[in-house]
């Protein structure tokens, strides 16, 4: 352990799942409690869009911009849209979620090969966590105390939105302009995760810690004490995991996840045996 | 009762769906301090938009709710339809109850929230509920519990949107005790809509009849027996 430790990229990975890992379980209880893992999913395959983009652009001007502000600029403007579609129209959730997807996807993959770029695909799919810097680092910090701390303000509005909308309405929650706000927080997140796992597999990190500790608890003090413990040390382990076996860090990080929800199984299966 | 002062005036009420149909039209009601007043009426009737706009979540095209001294949105407790709570989701009792607090930026649940709401459970004989996952909660339990959230809330006017649907016999018992006891004990003024006329014939002190116009007003024997009214059941009252 202490030899990975002297290896930078070994030991940024670490730190970085280490800091991503927990903060998305944080949010992923709110995503998987107001329904909307699959949303979380939508965002991460707009990256291949918001990718494009920025290449795009860097293609057709002299601008140098990172891509990945296009990400967040492609991911926000999707999850605001998405937001605002739930709010307007009659249209089912899964139903504006699954056109706003393949249409991104489609959108972001025409650009990648006009432009040329397949290699690209790849790394926006799968990720690349070792290419984390020492300010990659310091940026997934900065939003993880900022996602945290905005979470954390919000807590008893937005706990209130999931459970009891028109008395959070008639406490004077502004319910509309939380979701927008809770839809940014979430396309941020996607984009600085984007790097760990990829778009493929980005939202596992988001939905599964919270999924497994719902299964091993039955309130929601608990289950936002407990989720972060798992996104913790699933990420660090499933990083470790790959190290050893030599294999892919973010699907194992995936699988490590996969792993402890079906050992909270039983737990639950036990609680609702024993009521 | 009749000379007893109005806590609630509701004046010309006019509201309408997004598609420009009435939901409600001219209703004008009001509600007197002190009583229990039931809204009869079949689905669709307004009955909850009605409820809604008196909350102030649903503006009016036209009319207005004065509320009068002493009576407020703020000093409204409102117990929603159970239908509209997804009892599935990981909360505890005690957890769901301290979200009613107002006045609380950061929400814990945990010292003197607890012991407010612990009060409130002990004043319905629900204390043994405190610590329990609102899942394992019966239709009755639950909505005692719900009933105990909007107390917290200080209210003089207690609003129940359907509180008998989903409870079982014992429950709804137990509920037509609390409900009388909420308006003789603690004073309460209370408005509660419902499609159990056993119910309504037990507690209200008065009963309107809405179907989107209000069709009957008055005393619970004289509006259940009007025929008008049996015909939306198609039965005996």
């Amino acid at each position: 352990m202490s030899d990975l430790w002297q290896i930078e990229f070994m030991r940024n990975t670490l730190v970085s799942a280490a800091i991503l890992g927990p903060v998305c379980a944080f949010l992923g209880v709110f995503v998987t409690l107001r329904g909307m893992a699959f949303f979380s999913d939508a965002l991460a395959h707009a990256a291949v869009t918001g990718v494009a983009l920025g290449y795009l652009l860097q293609e057709i001007s002299p601008l140098t911009v990172s891509p990945m502000l296009f990400v967040f600029a492609f991911s926000a403007a999707l999850a605001t849209l998405m937001a605002w579609l739930f709010e307007k129209t009659k249209l089912r959730p899964d139903t504006i979620i699954a056109f706003s997807f393949t249409g991104s996807v489609a959108l972001g993959y025409v650009i990648i090969s006009a432009l040329g770029k397949y290699r690209l695909i790849d790394a926006i799919l799968f990720g690349s966590i070792y290419a984390n810097s020492t300010r990659d680092i310091f940026i997934q910090l900065a939003l993880a105390v900022t996602v945290s701390g905005v979470l954390l303000w919000n807590l008893k509005a937005l706990a209130l939105g999931i459970l009891q909308p028109d008395l959070a309405r008639v406490q004077g929650v502004r319910l509309e302009r939380l979701n927008y706000l809770f839809a940014l927080l979430l396309a941020a997140m996607v984009t600085i995760c984007l790097k760990m796992l990829g778009a493929l597999l980005l939202s596992a990190l988001i939905v599964i810690p919270p999924a497994a500790a719902r299964l091993a608890v039955g309130n929601f003090k608990r289950l936002l004490a407990l989720a972060p413990v798992v996104g913790l040390l699933a990420a660090v382990s499933g990083v470790l995991l790959s190290f050893t076996l030599n294999s892919p860090t973010g699907p194992t990080i995936v699988l490590v996840n996969v792993s402890v929800l079906l050992v909270f199984l039983p737990l639950r299966l036990a609680r609702r045996g024993a009521r | 009762m009749s000379g007893s002062p109005s806590a609630l005036e509701i004046r010309n009420l006019t509201v309408r769906y997004g598609d420009g149909g009435a939901a409600l039209e001219q209703v004008s009601l009001s509600v007197r301090r002190g009583e229990i007043l039931a809204l009869i009426g079949p689905n669709g009737a307004g009955k909850s938009t009605l409820f809604k706009t008196v909350l102030g979540l649903v503006k009016p095209a036209s009319g207005e709710v004065v509320f009068a001294e002493h009576f407020s949105r703020a000093t409204t407790g409102y117990v929603p339809q159970m239908a509209a709570l997804d009892r599935n989701l990981p909360f505890s009792v005690m957890e769901l109850l301290t979200l009613n607090l107002p006045r609380q930026r950061f929400w814990f649940g945990g010292g003197a929230h607890r012991q407010r709401a612990l009060a409130k459970l002990e004043l319905l004989d629900g204390a043994k509920l405190a610590d329990r996952g609102i899942h394992e909660l019966s239709g009755g339990e639950f909505q005692k519990v719900m009933i105990a959230g909007a107390l917290l809330r200080n209210p003089r006017l207690l609003i129940l949107d359907e509180p008998s649907t989903g409870v079982d016999h014992a429950g709804t018992h137990m509920l037509e005790r609390l409900i009388i006891r909420l308006r003789d004990e603690e004073a309460l003024t209370v408005m509660l809509a419902s499609h159990d006329l056993h119910l309504v014939q037990l507690v209200a002190d008065r009963v309107c009849c809405l179907n989107r116009e209000i069709c009957g007003l008055g005393p619970a024997d004289e509006v259940l027996d009007n025929h008008y009214l049996k015909g939306f059941w198609h039965r005996k009252l």
